[in-house]
């Protein structure tokens, strides 16, 4: 098999020359089980990711721009042209522009190949020429399905396909571009090669791009922001990694990696003044790629736990809670342990190269970097400023620990030391956040 | 190896020569069960063969004006083929798409005429066509007759074939996938390209099964053509002739050309959708219904 490039070849003049088009969609659409309002607005060049669980209704706001389902309420315009519009009441009215004259290109999850055309053929489907057009082995070459040109699909493994179906898409030179699910079946070197020929065409044709994935970090790695969808709403968009570090709420933590939910105690600076949330009515936020087994941060971690605030960041803290290690594994160079958090949550752990496994079975002192915290509705809590004090005591007979019962807050106690805030955590939060 | 392994292997092997024995059984029973069938269907072409006399058969066929009944059953069949292919197509597509408003009422309509014996047919078609109603009035002010002409002819046939032709043609494009025009409108082609390009091409196999079922039907319609088109002679009307006059050993000879006539475009349809299925349902997911029997489904 060819090797996937990702070189995208620069094209001179057509860059500068067309002005941004904005896809403004504001959609709502009625599906069988749930309605799904979406208000997205991509200028054009910008990639912008929709997140979320299967089913929260993604692949239906595509649906909504490409015109496949008609709008309830809302209208999809690119600039000045209003592509379709909301019409309450019969099914078919109010599609507005019909398909053929829209531009959109859309990738869906199932490729949709021509199954009584060549792979050439189908690439070449929208090009004068067809397969023969000189478009159709440049996209072939770069997303390395140049050798099997001449197969029908279903001689195609999947991976294949969706990259013929890709390829489909892009040759024919879309002014708005839908994909979902893109990098499905595509080993890791084709996924960035894949990714790399995407964003370079919607970079240099200044096509507004709607991307749908599940992996957060596709949608980190090419998205310039990214919408997190839950149940066919909207619920936060934002700047990748400040989505990740700054999730409005607990569901939106829930859905771009943070896998356990700490409840505690928290100190709140409202108005300069320090305000003491009850105990158990605020949840730190935990995730994986926060998450240090052993006194981490290179701070000294005080044995009853306690947090500070996070230096680099007005809404997150540093913490150290007790767990107790359930399993290790070997992951890729590396090793992984599975710890049990308060509260009964599990959360793998990458374990620096540097640690001491600690042994099944055991309890572990565990340091969260750049937590956040939440109030007992999920909304993101502000916690003090720098250094400031954000968990207070507890008895320290009382302290987190293993026999606590699942559902009781870990204990927090004094913070260490005013000044000695983590020395350089800011990087930590901003990683990969999509860890299977 | 333990006492217990050293005893299996014998009962191990006893076992499996009977399991063998009653797989082999099992599978004469059932290859004899086939053979029953096939016998009971094709019997009748095999007693037709046997029963042919050479001699008769180059008589028959070359007495003056001998092939005029094929000549008439061949055009007629194929102008009855054209007009379904004409009307029936649009009308298959729309009941497919759900186009058409009470797409029921549609199918059942269709359906009609397969329901009702076609010397109902016949019958029905002489009080709505015959030269004494509003229609053959009309008919007859475009120097046109519906009854015992090749016009009579060709409506009785197309009749009889309707159904099968438009229910089959229904179904195949049911099987196509509305996401694939989709895509291929998205990918910026107009309705009509769409159908030419995508819809066409990937409902040719069932469309074909479906006009062959509806050429054998055509080119056999006998109740209806003998009630209104008893003249010109189609070969049905030959053969019922023939045998009312000549006895069966006459007959045999224009049964042999209504065979040969009738069956190679099925077979040649039937082997066409039987090599292309599997590429057709690569996608899709499922092989394309072009079965007549795919429209129950639903």
């Amino acid at each position: 098999m060819a090797a996937v490039t990702g070189q995208v070849p620069a094209v001179a003049g057509t860059a500068g020359a067309s002005p941004r088009p904005v896809l403004h969609a504001d959609v709502t659409v009625e599906r069988r089980d749930l309605t799904v309002t979406a208000d997205l607005t991509v200028p054009g060049g910008d990639l912008l990711a929709l997140v979320g669980p299967s089913g929260a209704g993604k692949s239906t706001v595509l649906a909504a721009v490409a015109g496949l389902v008609a709008l309830r309420r809302g209208a999809v315009r690119l600039g000045d042209e209003v592509l379709a519009t909301g019409a309450a009441g019969r099914r078919h009215a109010g599609r507005g522009v019909a398909l053929h004259h829209r531009g959109v290109g859309l990738l869906a999850q199932r490729p949709g190949l021509f199954p009584h055309l060549d792979a050439a053929a189908n690439i070449g489907y929208a090009l004068p020429g067809g397969a023969r057009h000189p478009r159709v082995r440049e996209l072939a070459e770069q997303l390395g399905v140049a050798d099997v040109l001449a197969a029908r699909p279903d001689r195609l493994s999947g991976g294949q396909r969706q990259r013929v179906a890709l390829a489909r898409v892009l040759a024919a030179e879309p002014r708005i571009l839908l994909l979902d699910e893109p990098f499905t079946g595509l080993d890791a070197a084709l996924h960035l090669g894949v990714g790399a020929v995407v964003a370079g065409e919607v970079r240099r044709r200044r096509v507004p791009t709607v991307l749908v994935t599940h992996g957060l970090a596709d949608a980190q790695r090419w998205a310039d922001r990214v919408v997190v969808v839950d149940r066919g709403r909207c619920l936060q968009v934002g700047d990748p990694a400040a989505l990740v570090r700054e999730p409005a709420t607990a569901r939106v933590a829930a859905l771009v990696g943070y896998r356990a939910f700490v409840p505690t105690e928290a100190v709140v600076a409202a108005g300069g003044a320090a305000a003491r949330v009850p105990r158990g009515a605020a949840t730190l936020g935990i995730h994986p790629a926060c998450l240090v087994v052993g006194d981490g941060a290179g701070m000294p971690a005080p044995a009853e736990g306690g947090a500070v605030g996070h230096p680099g960041r007005a809404r997150a803290v540093t913490a150290w809670l007790q767990g107790t290690v359930t399993a290790l594994r070997a992951v890729g160079a590396g090793t992984e342990a599975d710890v049990v958090l308060p509260g009964g949550a599990v959360v793998p752990v990458a374990l620096g190269p540097a640690a001491t496994a600690p042994m099944p079975g055991q309890p572990c002192a565990v340091t969260v970097v750049g937590a956040p915290w939440f109030d007992a509705a999920g909304c993101l809590l502000p916690v003090g400023p720098p250094g400031v004090a954000a968990g207070l005591a507890e008895p320290p007979g009382v302290a987190a620990g293993l026999a606590e019962p699942p559902g009781v807050a870990a204990g927090l106690a004094e913070p260490p030391g005013v000044a000695a805030g983590p020395p350089d955590s800011s990087g930590l939060a901003a990683g990969p956040g999509d860890r299977p | 190896m333990t006492p217990a392994d050293a005893v299996a292997p014998g009962r191990g092997a006893a076992f499996a020569v009977a399991t063998a024995g009653a797989r082999r059984l099992s599978g004469a029973a059932g290859l004899a069960g086939a053979a029953l069938v096939l016998l009971v269907l094709l019997g009748p072409l095999g007693a037709l063969l046997a029963h042919l006399d050479p001699g008769a058969v180059r008589r028959a066929l070359t007495a003056p004006g001998a092939l005029q009944p094929l000549v008439t059953s061949v055009e007629a069949s194929a102008v009855a083929l054209g007009v379904l292919a004409a009307a029936g197509t649009p009308l298959a597509w729309a009941m497919a798409r759900g186009r058409l408003p009470a797409t029921r009422a549609w199918e059942t309509a269709v359906l009609v005429p397969l329901l009702l014996p076609p010397l109902v047919i016949g019958l029905l078609l002489v009080f709505l066509v015959g030269p004494t109603t509003p229609v053959g009035e009309g008919l007859s002010h475009l120097h046109l007759s519906a009854s015992n002409t090749f016009f009579a002819l060709v409506l009785a046939e197309v009749y009889e074939a309707a159904p099968y032709y438009v229910l089959g043609a229904e179904a195949s494009f049911a099987a196509v996938d509305h996401e694939l025009e989709q895509h291929a409108a998205l990918l910026g082609d107009p309705p009509a390209r769409v159908f030419r390009r995508v819809t066409l091409p990937l409902a040719a196999p069932g469309l074909a099964s479906a006009m062959a079922m509806a050429w054998a039907r055509a080119i056999g319609a006998f109740g209806a053509v003998i009630v209104i088109a008893y003249h010109p002679y189609g070969l049905p009307m030959q053969i019922w002739v023939t045998l009312e006059s000549g006895g069966l050993a006459a007959a045999l000879p224009y049964a042999l050309v209504l065979l040969v006539v009738a069956l190679p475009l099925p077979l040649v349809a039937y082997l066409w959708t039987a090599r292309t299925r599997p590429q057709a349902g690569a996608d899709a997911g499922e092989p394309p219904a072009v079965a007549l029997a795919g429209r129950w489904r639903r």
